[in-house]
C-alpha cells in the first residue's frame, strides 16, 4: 500500500521493497514495502510480533533482511552494524537499557567511536570529555556532566544519554523504539521537542515505533499499523483525529473484532467488609507513612511516573524489602517477609516479569507449582500426579496455549508468560495478588482476557492491588484509584463513570 | 579523592603485612627480616606473583574465569627450557620461545572460545587439560628443572628479573589505559548485550586481550621457570591449583582501584602475599610456613570479598546509627 | 506462538536434548567401542578383573558426582572437594588408630561436613559473595590444616593399623552403596522440594526467591547433603588403600567437574540438572581411564585423549549458536 506524497518538501528519504525476515521457522517480516518521508513524524503501532520493531532494526543496521532491498537517500542500502549505520544518518533508540554501567557518561555516548580520539591505539580521554559536554548543552541537558559516572544517574537519565548517542548533526532519521516508557516527564519532554525539532525545522524524519496509543496519536503526523508481518494500512493525520480512531486502528491491530467489552462494564465502586490487607504507616527509604486498607473483593489500584514510588509500595506489601517503620498486616498477623506473605495468601506478579515473575529456563509446570511445593508435599514427598494435575487445572482455566506442561516458559508468547505467572497464585489459592504492570507488553487480544479475568478474580472475593502506567487500565478497572508523585499519595479518587484521565495527570506530574 | 587518602588506600596493605611480618620475625630471632638480601631474594618471588597475577587480572576483569594459565606456562616452560638448554643454554632463545610459545598458546584458547562458542570456564578447562596431557607427551613426561642452570638462571635473579617484571606491568598498564580494546574491553564486560548492539566487535576484541595476556603470560613463564623443578602434569588440573594461589593479588588489585587502579593495585597485592609467605616460612619451617600462609591467603581473600561486597553497607549502617543517636 | 511437540530425532529434538545425547551417548560409546577392542587387545574390559578394577576406579569419582549434583544444580560449584576428601579420610584414619573406634572418626568428619556446608551455602546469600569465593578459601584453608597435621605427625602419610578394611575394597559393597545414593539423591531431587527449589534457584534466583523459595535455607541444604556423601566418599576412599596422605584427593573436585560435564550437566545449574549426568560422566571418565590403557595406549597418552574427547563432547553440548558469546 503506498501513500499519496503532495509537498516537494516531502521528498522521500528512505524505501524499502519486498522485505523479508526469517527467524528460522518463525516469519517476522512477510513482503513489507514501506516509504518514510522527509519531515515525517511516522508511527508504527503493531502487536507483539507485527515486525514494526524488526523493520526498523533492518533499516538501522542492528541485523540483516532475510531478503529484500532498501533505498536510503536515493541509493542501495544494506549497513553492516549499527555505528556504521549511525554514521551514515539513521539510528535507533533501543527499547532494552542500552547503556553500560561502571564507566562515565561520555564513554556511553562515544561507545564504539573510541577511534576519534585516539592515534595509532591511544586514547586521549580529556578531550572525549569535553566533546561529551558540548553534545549534552546542544541537547538542553543541564545537570550531567561528560565525566560522571553512569551509575550516579538515574534510569531515565540513562535514557537520555543513549538519545544523546544516537543523534547527531549527520542524523537523518532517528527510530525511537518503544523509548518513552523508560523517560522521565522531563525526559519525554526533551524528546518530543527534538523530534518536533529534526521533522519541522531540519526536514528530517521520526519513526516512532510505540504501544501506547495516547503519545502515538498526539505526537505522530501519519500512521501505519502492522500485523502478523504485513503493513495492513495507513492513517493520515485527519483519520487519526477522527473520533472512532481509536477503534479502528485497534481493530487492524488485532485483525478481528474483539467485541466492545474491554475493561470493566459497570461504574460502580464496590468492595466487601472484610479486610483483606491492611497497610499501615510504612515507611522506607523516600517513601513517608504510607497507608492503605485492602479489603475483599476490591480493586485498588496505584498510579503516577515511573519512579513515583509505587512499584516499591508493591514489593513492601509482599514483604521483599525491609521496612523502616510500620507494618504489613493480614489476617491480624504482620508479614515480614515473602514466604510469610505466600503462606498468609499474597501473591505477587513483578513488574519485571522475565526477570522476577516466571522462570524461563523452565518448563510451565514447574513454575506454576512452584509456591505451592510445601502444600503439595504429602508423608514427605511430591506426587508427580498431584503436580501435574495442579498444573493442568490451571493451563485449563487461563487456556494457556501450549503443547504439554513439560513445555518451557520461554517458547511461550509474552501473553502466555502473563497467564502462566497469574496462574501460579491461582493454583496457591492465593486470595490477595499484587500485580504491578499486569498486562505490559501484553497484545490487546490477551489484555481483554485479562481484564476479565481479573473482574472475576474480584467477584470470587479476592483482594487486588494493582500498580500500573497504564492510566485507561487503572481507570478502566479500579474500585478506588491512588496518584502518586515524588513518594506521596496525592489524590485518592472514586471509581466513577467521570473519571477521565486529564483529571488525573495534573496530580501526577 | 585526595591525594593522602589515596596513599594511604594504596600502601595500606604491603605496609600493614610488612610490619606484622617483622614484629613476627623479631620476635622469633629472625633478624635479616627487611634487610637487603631479603628484598633481593624476594624480588624474584614478586616478580613471579605479579606477572601471573596480572595475566590473570586482565582476563578477570573482563568477567573472564581463564583456569588455563597455568598450563600454559608449564607447556611453554617446558619447551622454551629444553630447546635452550640443548641449544648450548642459549639464554636469548629460552626468552623468545616463552614469548611465542605462550602467546601461540593464548591465542588458542581464545580461538577456541570465540569460535566454539563455548562457556569460558569450560573453553579454558578443556585447553587446560588438553595442555596438561601435552606435557606428560613432551620429552617423555620428564618435564624441566633448571635450577643447576646457571647461564638460564641468570634472569631469574636480582637486579636482572626487575627488566621482564617492568616490561610485564608495562603491557599490562598499556592495554588497560592507553589501548581502544583496552577501553572496550570495560564496555563488554558491563553491559555485553549493548555493546555488541552498538556495533563493537566482540571477537576481534577477545582475541587481542588474549594477544597481550599470553605476553604477559610468557614474561611469567620466563621468570617462573629457572626457580624450581617443574615436573609434567600427571594430575588432572594440578595447574590450576598452583595458579590461582595467584588470585589473591588479583582481587587486591580490584579493591584498590579506587585508589591506585588495578595495576598498581596488584602489584600492591603481589608484595603483599610474598611478604607474608616469606614471613611465615622464616618462623616456622618452610613446609609449615606455606601451609599456615595458605591458610591466612584464604582467610585474607574471604575477608576482601566480604569487605568490598558488604563495606558500603556497613558504612552506611555505622552512619545511620550515629544519626539515630544525634536525633 | 504455539508449539507443536517436537518429533523425535528431528533436526530440533537434537537440539534441545543435546546435552541428554552427549551424556547417554558418551556412555554407550565406550561401553559399545571398549567391549569389542578390549578383547581383541588382551582382556575383555568385562573380566572379573578389569570389572573390579573399573568399579574401584569409578567408586569414588560417581558418590562425589551423585552428590555434587544437588550444589551444580544451584549454578555454583564447590572447589573443597577434594581437599575435604582428603582431610576426611586422614580424620577416619587418626582417630581409628587412636581410639579403635572407626565410627567415630566418621561421626567426627560429618560434623566438620555439615558445617562446611551451611557455611558454603549461607554465606553466599548473606554476605553477597560468590559462592565459589567461600569453597576456594575452605580449599586454601583445609589444605594448610592438613598440611600442619602431617608435620605434627611427622610423616608423610598415615595407615591404618589393626582395622580390617577388607570390606571397602569389594565391588559388590560399592556397587550397592552406589545404587543406594543415587536412589536416595534421585528421590530428594526429583521427588522433594529440596531439589526442585535446588533447580529454581539455579534457573532464576530472583524469581525463585519471589515465590518464596527462602534462598539462604535450600542452598545450605545442598551444600549439607553433598557433604554427607563427600564424608562416604571419602570412607571408600580410604577403604581402599588403608591409608591416607597430605596428597589424598587433590584435584578430586576438578574430575568431578569434568565427569558431569561430560555426563551433560548444565554448569550453569537450573531445570535441565539430572542426577544421571553424574553416573553417566563418572562411568565415561572410568571407562576410559581403565579402557584405554588395555588397548595399549600408553599412560602419558590416556590424559591427551581424554582431553580431546572432553573438548568434542562439549564442543556438541555447549555450543550456543547465536547472539554474543556465552559467560
Amino acid at each position: 500500500m503506498e501513500e499519496r506524497g503532495t509537498d516537494m518538501s516531502q521528498e522521500i528519504i528512505f524505501e524499502a521493497k519486498h522485505m523479508h525476515k526469517a527467524f528460522g521457522p518463525t516469519i517476522a517480516l512477510k513482503d513489507v514495502d514501506i516509504q518514510i518521508k522527509r519531515g515525517e513524524i511516522r508511527g508504527l503501532v503493531g502487536e507483539n510480533g507485527s515486525g514494526k520493531s524488526t523493520i526498523m532494526s533492518i533499516a538501522a543496521g542492528m541485523q540483516p533482511a532475510t531478503s529484500g532491498e532498501m533505498y536510503y537517500k536515493g541509493e542501495k542500502w544494506s549497513p553492516k552494524n549499527m555505528v556504521e549505520s549511525q554514521n551514515q544518518g539513521i539510528s535507533m533508540i533501543l527499547q532494552e537499557a542500552n547503556t553500560i554501567p561502571h564507566v562515565t557518561v561520555a564513554q556511553n555516548i562515544f561507545a564504539g567511536q573510541e577511534k576519534l580520539f585516539s592515534k595509532a591505539g591511544l586514547i586521549n580521554m580529556t578531550a572525549m570529555y569535553k566533546k561529551a559536554d558540548e553534545l549534552l548543552q546542544k541537547f538542553g541537558i543541564s545537570n550531567i556532566k561528560g565525566k560522571d559516572p553512569v551509575g550516579r544517574l538515574t534510569f531515565e537519565d540513562r535514557k537520555l544519554i543513549e538519545i544523546v548517542r544516537c543523534v547527531t548533526d549527520d542524523t537523518q532519521i532517528l527510530v525511537v523504539d518503544e523509548t518513552t516508557t523508560a523517560l522521565s516527564h522531563e525526559g519525554r519532554e526533551i524528546l518530543y521537542k527534538l523530534i518536533h525539532k529534526m521533522t519541522e525545522e531540519e526536514n528530517k524524519a521520526v519513526v516512532f515505533v510505540s504501544h501506547d496509543m495516547d503519545e502515538i496519536l498526539e505526537q505522530c503526523n501519519v500512521l501505519t499499523v502492522l500485523r502478523d508481518g504485513d503493513i495492513i494500512g495507513h492513517l493520515t493525520r485527519e483519520e487519526m483525529d477522527a473520533p472512532d480512531a481509536v477503534q479502528k486502528i485497534r481493530l487492524m491491530m488485532v485483525g478481528r473484532e474483539i467485541g466492545r467489552k474491554y475493561f470493566r462494564e459497570d461504574f460502580i465502586p464496590s468492595h466487601q467488609e472484610e479486610v483483606a490487607l491492611d497497610i499501615q504507616n510504612i515507611s522506607m527509604g523516600p517513601i513517608k507513612d504510607f497507608s492503605l486498607t485492602l479489603r475483599k473483593g476490591e480493586i485498588v489500584g496505584i498510579g503516577g511516573l515511573s519512579g513515583c514510588g509505587m512499584h516499591d509500595i508493591g514489593k513492601a506489601a509482599y514483604g521483599l524489602v525491609k521496612l523502616d517503620k510500620g507494618q504489613v498486616i493480614r489476617n491480624g498477623k504482620p508479614v515480614k517477609n515473602c514466604l510469610q506473605a505466600i503462606e498468609a495468601g499474597i501473591g505477587y506478579i513483578s513488574k519485571n516479569r522475565d526477570l522476577e515473575a516466571i522462570i524461563l529456563d523452565a518448563p510451565i509446570q514447574a513454575n506454576i507449582v512452584l509456591p505451592s511445593l510445601t502444600s503439595l508435599t504429602k508423608g514427605g514427598y511430591i506426587r508427580p500426579k498431584d503436580e501435574k494435575k495442579l498444573s493442568d487445572e490451571q493451563i485449563d482455566a487461563f487456556r494457556i496455549k501450549c503443547g504439554s506442561g513439560k513445555q518451557y516458559v520461554n517458547t511461550l508468547s509474552g501473553g502466555n508468560k502473563q497467564k502462566v505467572s497469574f496462574a501460579k497464585w491461582t493454583a496457591k489459592g492465593s486470595d490477595v495478588i499484587i500485580m504491578d504492570s499486569p498486562t505490559r507488553g501484553v497484545d490487546i487480544g490477551v489484555k481483554q482476557a485479562m481484564y476479565a479475568l481479573i473482574e472475576q478474580m474480584k467477584a470470587e472475593g479476592k483482594a487486588i492491588l494493582m500498580i500500573s502506567e497504564e492510566l485507561s487500565e487503572l481507570i478502566g478497572m479500579s474500585d478506588r484509584l491512588i496518584i502518586m508523585k515524588d513518594f506521596r499519595v496525592t489524590a485518592e479518587m472514586e471509581r466513577s463513570a467521570d473519571l477521565k484521565q486529564t483529571d488525573i495527570i495534573e496530580y501526577m506530574i | 579523592m585526595k591525594i593522602v587518602k589515596r596513599i594511604a588506600g594504596t600502601l595500606m596493605l604491603p605496609v600493614g603485612m610488612y610490619i606484622i611480618m617483622m614484629i613476627l620475625c623479631f620476635a622469633n630471632g629472625k633478624m635479616f627480616f627487611g634487610s637487603l638480601a631479603m628484598w633481593k631474594t624476594l624480588s624474584v618471588d614478586i616478580a613471579v606473583s605479579i606477572t601471573c597475577a596480572l595475566g590473570i587480572g586482565l582476563q578477570f576483569k573482563s568477567g573472564r574465569f581463564d583456569f588455563s594459565g597455568g598450563a600454559i606456562m608449564l607447556v611453554a616452560g617446558i619447551i622454551a627450557g629444553n630447546v635452550a638448554k640443548g641449544a648450548g643454554n642459549n639464554l636469548l632463545l629460552m626468552v623468545v620461545l616463552c614469548m611465542v610459545c605462550c602467546l601461540i598458546l593464548s591465542l588458542a584458547v581464545a580461538l577456541l572460545y570465540v569460535y566454539g562458542r563455548l562457556p569460558i570456564i569450560i573453553a579454558t578447562i578443556g585447553m587446560a587439560m588438553l595442555y596438561e596431557a601435552i606435557t606428560c607427551l613432551l620429552y617423555n613426561g620428564t618435564g624441566i628443572n633448571l635450577v643447576s642452570n646457571m647461564t638460564l638462571r641468570s634472569i631469574s635473579t636480582f637486579p636482572v628479573v626487575l627488566i621482564p617484571l617492568a616490561l610485564g606491568i608495562g603491557i599490562y598498564a598499556f592495554y588497560s589505559y592507553a589501548t581502544t580494546t583496552g577501553k572496550q574491553a570495560v564496555l563488554l564486560s558491563n553491559n555485553q548485550q549493548s555493546a555488541v548492539n552498538i556495533g563493537i566487535n566482540e571477537n576481534k576484541n577477545i582475541i587481542i586481550s588474549y594477544i597481550y595476556s599470553g605476553l604477559i603470560f610468557g614474561i611469567a613463564t620466563v621468570i617462573w621457570l629457572p626457580k624450581a623443578m617443574h615436573g609434567a602434569s600427571f594430575t588432572s588440573l594440578a595447574t590450576v591449583g598452583e595458579l590461582f594461589s595467584n588470585i589473591l593479588p588479583v582481587f587486591i588489585g580490584l579493591m584498590l582501584v579506587n585508589f591506585c587502579g588495578d595495576t598498581i593495585g596488584t602489584i600492591m597485592g603481589s608484595i603483599t602475599l610474598c611478604l607474608l609467605n616469606y614471613g611465615l616460612k622464616a618462623v616456622l619451617s618452610n613446609e609449615t610456613g606455606a601451609a599456615v600462609a595458605t591458610v591466612v591467603t584464604g582467610i585474607f581473600i574471604l575477608a576482601l570479598n566480604v569487605v568490598s561486597a558488604q563495606g558500603m553497607n556497613w558504612i552506611n549502617m555505622i552512619k545511620q546509627s550515629f544519626r539515630r543517636k544525634e536525633s | 506462538m504455539e508449539n507443536t511437540k517436537t518429533k523425535i530425532f528431528s533436526k530440533n529434538w537434537f537440539k534441545t536434548n543435546a546435552s541428554a545425547i552427549a551424556g547417554y551417548g558418551g556412555v554407550l560409546f565406550c561401553i559399545i567401542f571398549f567391549s569389542i577392542a578390549t578383547p581383541l587387545a588382551g582382556e575383555s574390559i568385562w573380566s572379573a578383573a578389569k570389572l573390579s578394577t573399573l568399579i574401584s576406579d569409578v567408586i569414588v569419582l560417581a558418590i562425589l558426582s551423585v552428590g555434587a549434583v544437588f550444589v551444580y544444580s544451584l549454578g555454583s560449584m564447590d572447589i573443597s572437594i577434594g581437599k575435604q576428601v582428603g582431610l576426611y579420610a586422614t580424620i577416619m584414619v587418626a582417630i581409628t588408630n587412636s581410639t579403635g573406634s572407626f565410627i567415630l572418626g566418621v561421626l567426627i568428619s560429618l560434623v566438620i561436613a555439615v558445617f562446611i556446608g551451611l557455611v558454603n551455602g549461607a554465606t553466599g546469600e548473606l554476605l553477597h559473595i560468590h559462592s565459589v569465593v567461600s569453597s576456594l578459601v575452605f580449599m586454601m584453608v583445609l589444605s594448610g590444616i592438613s598440611t600442619l597435621i602431617y608435620s605434627g605427625m611427622g610423616s608423610r602419610n598415615v595407615a591404618l593399623k589393626n582395622f580390617d578394611h577388607h570390606i571397602f575394597k569389594s565391588p559388590v559393597l560399592m556397587v550397592i552403596v552406589l545404587i543406594v545414593e543415587v536412589i536416595i539423591v534421585t528421590f530428594l531431587f526429583n521427588f522433594t522440594k529440596f531439589g526442585k527449589n535446588a533447580r529454581a534457584i539455579g534457573a532464576n534466583p530472583v524469581a525463585a526467591e519471589q515465590s518464596g523459595i527462602n534462598l539462604v535455607k535450600y542452598k545450605m541444604i545442598a551444600y549439607v547433603i553433598m557433604g554427607v556423601f563427600v564424608v562416604v566418599a571419602a570412607i571408600f576412599q580410604m577403604g581402599y588403600t588403608g591409608s591416607a596422605s597430605d596428597s589424598t584427593g587433590t584435584g578430586f573436585e576438578m574430575n568431578v567437574m569434568v565427569a558431569l560435564i561430560l555426563g551433560g550437566m548444565p554448569l550453569s545449574g537450573g531445570m535441565k540438572s539430572r542426577v544421571s549426568c553424574a553416573v553417566l560422566g563418572s562411568f565415561t571418565f572410568s571407562l576410559l581411564n581403565v579402557g584405554l590403557p588395555i588397548i595399549g595406549i600408553p599412560v602419558n597418552t590416556v590424559n591427551f585423549i581424554k582431553a580431546i574427547i572432553f573438548i568434542i563432547v562439549v564442543l556438541i553440548t555447549c555450543r550456543k549458536s547465536r547472539g554474543i558469546l556465552p559467560r
